[in-house]
């Protein structure tokens, strides 16, 4: 039997733009060193859910939260904006490099942070390029502009951007969807090796990638958690006739 | 039928060719008009400061194949030094002001107030020069003159150029605020659409890393979008090299006194022309009004680059956002 820890865990979420509903009571639990999968169709909530995670869903005045999300058993509320999203890191669909060099990128964060002295900062970029697996590709000049970089090796730069702060938690948002299959399957085992050291949570409506990834996986359908559990098989024996919709399409 | 879509695809071919030809024709008149001063004053034209319409009781000389007054000389180096010293003074004014007004206006406040904020800024750019020179004139004169000259004197004595004697609060720094206040909806205009152009990504992926607000438009404004930054600070600064009447109202329009400290009163380019027409029209020879038009030819030429530059490097900016869009 696994021990199963939390590390984040949302009560009663939802969120409503207007009068329309895009989460509805969600509860879920995030397991620490684990690769949280949410699967669903695309429209179902999944990316709001997440920029739920970081309140990157307060910049936009349309939504309206409610419920409680913890963060280490504590409300993300009682953390500041700016603290909340160095602690639960976030990477895109699609690449987003800032038009600078790849060390700068990765600097970015660090140097919003204050003043860190030099070989530390090179030292840390180095070590989250690695992290990032991108290190042996870039290593002979960092100083090259991100946007030369291949679409698979500007989403890893994307995640070495987020380690380089250290987060408990690293949300990947349908990271691979812009990507192909090489690059695709980098990014996968990337995520497998990241559970180690941080807690991943990936959205995606791709059940192939859950299938290879996954540790526990949430289907979020409509607003709606469907259906929750370890790995990814039990959603094969659901009843549901969405979920049942969803494979077929999915596995098409 | 065929006839009539002819004569239409003409006629729009001749109102597209219309703006080329009416800067073209207007060139070649201020130009042409500027030849005999060309001939007249040569290079001093640009190296002395003294205008002077010459002795109208003595006849005139006859100098490189042109005829003009006696003694009359035509030197613009005050008003080219009145046009660049306000329209320095107004960048250094206006671009704090309008970095904070777009950071304000794009980052601080609700989405519904940012659009009314907006309009009203558009608004500023669209009331006529000549009600920014009357508020100089009943407002600002009075306050720089009674306030903040004599404050600024005391307090700022050992920096060049503000030592010296106050006059009448008409003078450089008038026209400096004033030209501000006047081009502040230009730059924010193209601060803001240069915000508004930069992909949702890119300010998601910086807020994310833990970027404040301020660090955002900072960011923003000042390095991924810094070209059109430049940009629309040329766009003021073309409007202000050329603005006229506002000018004119708070300068002091003075002729052959350069100034000695900030609180000298000034002319500009554009205000030269304007109020020296009238004068001009008496000089028998033409050469006065020929003078006058080569000053247009300078202040044309120089606006025009300017204008030019910063349209092409707040588009260039434009186009560099839709790339990483």
């Amino acid at each position: 039997m696994i021990h199963l820890e939390n590390i984040m865990e949302t009560r009663k979420l939802s969120v409503k733009a207007g009068q329309k509903t895009i989460l509805d009571n969600i509860d879920i639990n995030i397991y620490r060193h684990r690769v949280n999968t949410i699967v669903g169709p695309s429209g179902g909530g999944k990316s709001t859910f997440l920029k739920c995670l970081n309140r990157l869903v307060d910049l936009d005045s349309n939504y309206h939260v409610s419920g409680d999300i913890f963060l280490e058993g504590k409300n993300i509320r009682e953390y500041s904006e700016i603290e909340l999203r160095r602690r639960v890191g976030m990477v895109f669909q699609r690449p987003n490099p800032f038009p600078m060099s790849v060390y700068d990128n990765v600097a970015f964060g660090l140097r919003l942070q204050g003043k860190v002295k030099q070989h530390e900062m090179d030292s840390m970029v180095k070590d989250s390029l690695r992290e990032a697996g991108l290190f042996d590709e870039v290593n002979d000049n960092l100083n090259r502009p991100a946007s030369t970089l291949s679409g698979g090796q500007q989403q890893r730069l994307c995640i070495a951007r987020a380690l380089i702060l250290k987060p408990s938690v690293l949300m990947l948002d349908e990271p691979t969807s812009s990507l192909d299959p090489v690059a695709k399957g980098r990014i996968e085992e990337l995520m497998i090796q990241l559970r180690e050291r941080y807690t991943v949570i990936l959205v995606t409506h791709d059940i192939t990638q859950a299938r290879k990834v996954s540790d526990h996986t949430s289907m979020l359908f409509n607003g709606k958690i469907i259906a929750s559990g370890e790995g990814v098989d039990f959603l094969e024996s659901s009843s549901s006739d969405a979920m049942k919709a969803f494979l077929g399409d999915a596995t098409v | 039928m065929d006839t009539k879509n002819k004569f239409f695809n003409f006629l729009t071919l001749l109102m597209s060719l219309l703006p080329v030809f009416i800067l073209v024709s207007i060139f070649a008149f201020v130009f042409y008009y500027s030849i005999p001063a060309i001939r007249y004053m040569g290079v001093r034209f640009f190296t002395t400061y003294l205008w002077y319409p010459g002795i109208e009781s003595r006849p005139p000389i006859h100098i490189n194949g042109v005829t003009a007054p006696y003694a009359s000389s035509y030197g613009i180096l005050l008003f080219l030094t009145g046009t660049l010293i306000s329209s320095a003074l107004a960048i250094v004014i206006a671009l704090p002001l309008s970095f904070l007004s777009s950071m304000a206006v794009e980052l601080y406040v609700p989405s519904g107030i940012k659009k009314f904020l907006i309009s009203m800024i558009e608004l500023f750019a669209g009331i006529p020069s000549v009600i920014y020179g009357l508020w100089g004139i009943i407002v600002l004169e009075p306050l720089l003159f009674h306030d903040i000259e004599p404050w600024m004197r005391d307090v700022l004595s050992t920096v060049p150029g503000f030592a010296g004697e106050i006059y009448s609060g008409a003078g450089i720094l008038a026209s400096g605020v004033i030209l501000a206040f006047m081009i502040i909806p230009i730059i924010v205009s193209v601060m803001v659409n240069s915000f508004d152009t930069v992909p949702a990504e890119i300010k998601h992926g910086i807020v994310t890393l833990g970027a404040t607000k301020w660090e955002l438009g900072k960011y923003l404004i000042t390095d991924y979008s810094r070209m059109s930054t430049y940009g629309g600070t040329l766009l003021g600064l073309g409007r202000a090299l050329g603005e006229t009447m506002a000018v004119l109202m708070v300068s002091g329009a003075v002729v052959n006194v350069l100034p000695s400290s900030f609180y000298s009163a000034i002319n500009t380019m554009a205000a030269a022309v304007a109020s020296l027409l009238d004068s001009a029209f008496f000089d028998a020879t033409g050469m006065s009004i020929s003078a006058l038009s080569e000053l247009s030819l300078v202040l044309m030429i120089i606006s025009l680059s300017v204008n030019v530059l910063g349209r092409r490097i707040a588009g260039r900016s434009v186009l560099r956002g839709e790339e990483f869009d």
